[in-house]
């Protein structure tokens, strides 16, 4: 529970309520100005001019259009907005005089008013085009758009001749704030839902036929479904159940006829066919489940952990410093230890040379290659993450930047530090080894809980905030490291002995297949340490020839693997063994 | 804070002291970030920068008081703005408010005035109508449609000037609604020359008007004198009676100069709230022409409990209201800078979005400062930009020392800028006590009395 209560005005705008991201608020909606789905912005000038409600009236989708009907027209006059009960300085006497020229108004639906002309500042602006054909509503309303708060006059009257037609009105007033300059408050006018009025109603119409996935900031589409009752979460609140944390499903899903379980699909139209039903929609839209940090919460919310941001901060940019270089030596430690494990794994043509394996072996080993691979360039990435901190950091305290590539770290710190850490081994992919990958990379272990006094630290204000950022994201990554390689051992446990596995053995650092590995595998550290002066836009290059030399490695590593020898990554790095 | 200012008392020029001026540097001690208040409930932390309020359990509040680094990052997360926003001044607005000395004269010759009784340390004078009316065109010159504008008139006496005052008036409404511009006005007088035209000037127009009165008619008589030697609270409540009765558009509140013969704080806001004020705000002397009125270093203390005192009957008064509402302004102002979260590099509006004038057309910093040198800022037509944003950018808060090591410094800004050049910084020790108290009862009041919070109000410069 957080022991800080925000009480004034500030703290409370400060406090970052536990739950969605601010970009998930309606202000930070990124819909359509109309119809939208935060509101219709159309709504807002409809009442531009205090008395006034005007609607835009567009024949561009019309059956039949008819210029006679498009327009601003005036669909009411009002003569209890607040505008003229209450005007805002300076409009006192326009007020009075408007009011009074306004409740003498009648309207009709035989003999429609209609904006015919606006005035601001000197300048008129007509509302109908050379020909005198009335602009369509859209155009006029994109005109009205322009105005700007202050003084305006408005000529409206009927349209045509005849005996019937009243002589065009001229009203003098303002162009309304829509909202309060000093609060922001939206004008009072604006009664409850006229804003939202012309929204498709409820909104999830609107995303069931759209299937543009493009404003799904703040509206959930495909989401996480909700942890099992009874299942431990783990700090972000996910579950600790690897099936249940990483299945993404439809949040429209017709729930009776579409597992809970079952994964979206990529393309929000491959979804469709087992979506709710507009009818449906109408019916249990209440029914649709909160969304809270991606996941659907059926029960009890409970906060995101703000752990890693309460650990204790580091004394001086100095020894944050030293902490991030250390964490580059333990990301470049772990990414070797899964890189070993990936090749000690049977590709798919050794798998199904296995005898008496399984047919699910091929898949399965390839899944595991697969994971451990996508871990490691997650590693690889967090270097470079890492060496982006370094520089950033280097630049905030004015000292020099160096890379910092290798060497990695020779040990793995204990959990609690207080022990002993254990030394970096590399292993094939037996399940004790699997088991240790988990524990590297279970939260608040090895590796984000190491990050977590440096993310502490960062969120100092006075550190670049992209610096706090950067490093969460290295840490919150750790969690779905975990959750993979959780999955690997569902996986991997159904198996009896390890038929997924080649049997390897380090190589010889000294035999020529083995020392030309190696010799890429230090070119790959020498070009990235080239190329992470990221001030220079050469260093692109040496960037793009250690990408070249990664994928010769790899393929030197698959031919060594095939032939039961591991490239000891570690050997450069470890004294001579005596003897 | 700047109800500190309201009613600037009266005292004058005497020595002048110069500005500790200390340019911020990156190596020195971190200024303070946080301060913890205890209060009758839970304890409350004032986040400086930004000044949120948050409330926190006692195991919390003891840990932060320690030095507990967890307990500081978990504090510090909610930091809402950071120093480099209050370090430097950015864009100077033009002045949306101004302060016209249509008369440095005055009927009364108070002994703390500040002002020389009104004369500003030259033979009495008024200002004319042209330089009237060219200050208020250069106002509204820069003023768009929409804005909101405030011309005061201060003295000396204002009412001396009366013709030009009326006329004022009269031409800024007029030049205001022609610009799309909402003009408001503002006056401090000592009322006693005010007659019925006046009266109804204030009643038809948005005026602040600020009356200088001490408290009851004893203590008022005692210091506010005419110049025959007779008391002048009389005269000032007779001529107001009507304006307190029927106010019309305007706004009336009272301003007591609290002298250190006299420093019964609580007893001269309920003998001014007794003669029909609901607001009644004190400001104490720190310097002026007698020595033995202005307060001293250990007045401060007694000074601080005697706010606290007042302050206190305030609450207590409001709520056996029907409808609570303070009267004592200065802790209306607190408790409401308190709960909006104010946050200010510099003490007031002066040289920033307010500037006074002269009767010769000269732009002085504020109205304390009219008439000396060391506050030009050009004159009519010729706003001195850059001695606008030098004087301003010297003074920010974090440059000054004590105040960039102050907790309190972005709730304070620094003090009146004509008292620190006059006599430097006195009575801090009040200001951080008087704020720890409004802190204590702002934790009171938002939990119990929140509409006391919520109340919109129209803060007039002036």
């Amino acid at each position: 529970m957080s022991r800080i209560f925000p009480r004034n005005l500030t703290a409370r705008a400060a406090y970052q309520v536990p739950g969605n991201p601010p970009g998930t608020r309606p202000e930070s909606g990124v819909a359509n100005c109309y119809p939208g789905l935060e509101y219709d912005h159309r709504n807002l000038d409809r009442r531009f001019f205090p008395g006034l409600v005007i609607e835009y009236v567009s024949q561009e989708d019309a059956a039949d259009p008819s210029a006679a009907r498009q327009g601003g027209r005036v669909v009411d006059t009002d003569t209890a907005d607040v505008a003229l009960t209450d005007p805002p300085p300076g409009f006192e006497a326009t007020a009075t005089a408007l009011a009074m020229a306004v409740s003498g108004m009648t309207l009709s639906d035989d003999n429609p008013v209609f904006l015919l002309r606006i005035e601001q500042d000197g300048r008129e602006i007509a509302l109908e085009d050379d020909l005198g054909v009335p602009l369509d509503g859209l155009v006029v309303w994109r005109l009205v758009r322009s105005l700007r708060p202050g003084p305006v006059t408005v000529v409206i009257g009927s349209r045509g001749s005849g005996d019937d037609v009243k002589p065009p009105v001229v009203l003098t007033g303002w162009r309304r704030r829509y909202t309060d300059p000093a609060t922001g408050v939206i004008d009072l006018t604006f009664q409850p839902g006229e804003l939202s009025q012309s929204l498709c109603s409820p909104w999830m119409h609107d995303f069931r036929d759209c299937a543009c996935t493009y404003w799904a900031s703040n509206h959930p589409d495909i989401v996480f479904a909700e942890a099992a009752p009874g299942s431990t979460p783990l700090p972000s609140g996910q579950p600790d159940d690897p099936a249940a944390a990483l299945t993404r499903v439809d949040w429209l899903r017709d729930r009776p006829e579409w597992a809970l379980t079952a994964e979206a699909a990529p393309r929000q139209q491959d979804n469709a066919q087992y979506q709710m039903s507009h009818y449906q929609i109408n019916e249990t839209w209440e029914d649709l489940a909160i969304v809270l940090e991606g996941r659907e919460i059926g029960g009890v919310y409970f906060a995101r952990s703000a752990s890693a941001d309460q650990a204790e901060p580091f004394p001086d940019g100095e020894a944050l410093l030293a902490e991030i270089t250390r964490l580059a030596g333990l990301e470049h430690a772990v990414m070797l230890m899964y890189l070993y494990a990936m090749f000690s794994v049977v590709d798919s043509n050794e798998a199904a040379a296995v005898p008496g394996a399984p047919s699910s072996l091929a898949g399965d080993a390839a899944a595991a290659r697969h994971i451990l691979l996508e871990v490691a360039v997650g590693e690889m990435q967090h270097l470079r993450w890492v060496n982006q901190l370094l520089w950033a950091l280097s630049r905030h305290l004015g000292r020099e930047y160096q890379p910092v590539v290798a060497p990695p770290s020779l040990v793995l710190p204990a959990v609690p530090p207080a022990h002993a850490g254990t030394p970096v081994t590399l292993a094939s992919l037996d399940l004790p080894t699997l088991a240790t990958f988990v524990e590297i990379e279970r939260p608040s272990a090895y590796i984000d809980g190491q990050y977590a006094r440096v993310t502490s630290t960062l969120r100092d204000p006075s550190y670049p905030p992209m610096l706090h950022q950067l490093a969460s994201n290295i840490a919150q990554d750790g969690e779905n490291h975990f959750l993979e390689f959780r999955d690997l051992q569902r996986v991997l446990g159904f198996y009896e002995g390890t038929p997924f596995l080649r049997a390897i053995r380090p190589g010889d650092p000294a035999a020529a297949d083995v020392a030309a590995a190696l010799g890429l595998y230090r070119r790959i550290l020498d070009l990235l340490a080239e190329g992470y002066h990221f001030d220079d836009p050469q260093q692109q290059t040496a960037l793009g020839q250690a990408r070249t030399t990664m994928l010769e490695l790899q393929s030197a590593a698959e031919t060594l693997a095939a032939a039961g020898v591991g490239i000891p990554f570690l050997a450069p790095w470890q004294p001579p063994a005596p003897g | 804070m700047s109800a500190n200012c309201a009613g600037c008392s009266r005292s004058g020029p005497t020595a002048p002291v110069t500005l500790t001026l200390t340019p911020r540097s990156r190596q020195g001690t971190a200024p303070p970030w946080f301060h913890v208040v205890n209060t009758p409930t839970l304890p409350l932390v004032l986040l400086v920068e930004g000044t949120a309020v948050v409330d926190v359990d006692h195991a919390f509040a003891e840990l932060l008081r320690a030095g507990d680094p967890a307990a500081s990052a978990e504090l510090r997360a909610l930091r809402p703005r950071t120093s480099a926003e209050l370090a430097s001044l950015g864009p100077l607005p033009q002045p949306r408010a101004i302060s016209l000395t249509v008369a440095q004269a005055c009927n009364l010759s108070c002994d703390y005035c500040y002002a020389d009784e009104g004369r500003f340390h030259a033979p009495p004078r008024l200002m004319s109508r042209d330089v009237a009316f060219a200050a208020v065109d250069d106002l509204l010159a820069t003023a768009s449609p929409g804005d909101s504008v405030t011309v005061g008139f201060i003295g000396g006496e204002p009412f001396l000037n009366r013709e030009v005052l009326h006329a004022t008036v009269d031409y800024a409404s007029r030049r205001a609604s022609v610009c799309g511009v909402a003009v408001g006005f503002s006056v401090t007088t000592n009322a006693t020359v005010l007659d019925a035209g006046d009266v109804e000037l204030l009643r038809s127009h948005r005026f602040a008007v600020t009356a200088s009165l001490d408290g009851g008619a004893d203590v008022h008589d005692r210091h506010r004198r005419t110049r025959a030697g007779g008391g002048s609270w009389d005269d000032a409540i007779g001529r107001l009676q009507p304006l307190l009765e029927s106010p019309g558009r305007a706004k009336v509140s009272a301003r007591a100069t609290v002298t250190r013969d006299d420093l019964d704080v609580a007893g001269r806001v309920a003998a001014l709230i007794a003669a029909g004020f609901d607001d009644v705000g004190v400001s104490p002397v720190r310097s002026g022409p007698d020595a033995r009125l202005a307060l001293r270093d250990d007045d401060w203390d007694d000074y601080t409990e005697a706010m606290a005192a007042a302050a206190d009957e305030d609450l207590r008064r409001a709520r056996r209201e029907r409808t609570p509402r303070l009267r004592f302004a200065n802790l209306a102002a607190a408790l409401r800078e308190i709960h909006r979260g104010t946050c200010r590099p510099l003490p007031c509006g002066s040289a920033y979005g307010y500037v006074s004038v002269d009767v010769d057309g000269r732009y002085a910093t504020c109205h304390r400062t009219v008439g000396d040198d060391r506050f030009k800022l050009g004159s009519v037509g010729a706003l001195d930009e850059a001695a606008r944003r030098s004087f301003l950018d010297e003074r920010l808060v974090d440059r000054q020392e004590p105040c960039r090591s102050c907790w309190a410094r972005y709730l304070c800004g620094g003090g009146c800028h004509a008292e620190v050049a006059d006599v430097g910084r006195a009575g801090c020790d009040y200001i951080r006590g008087w704020l720890e108290h409004c802190l204590r009862m702002y934790a009171v009041v938002e939990r119990e009395l929140p509409e006391l919070l919520a109340t919109p109000t129209v803060e007039v410069v002036g």
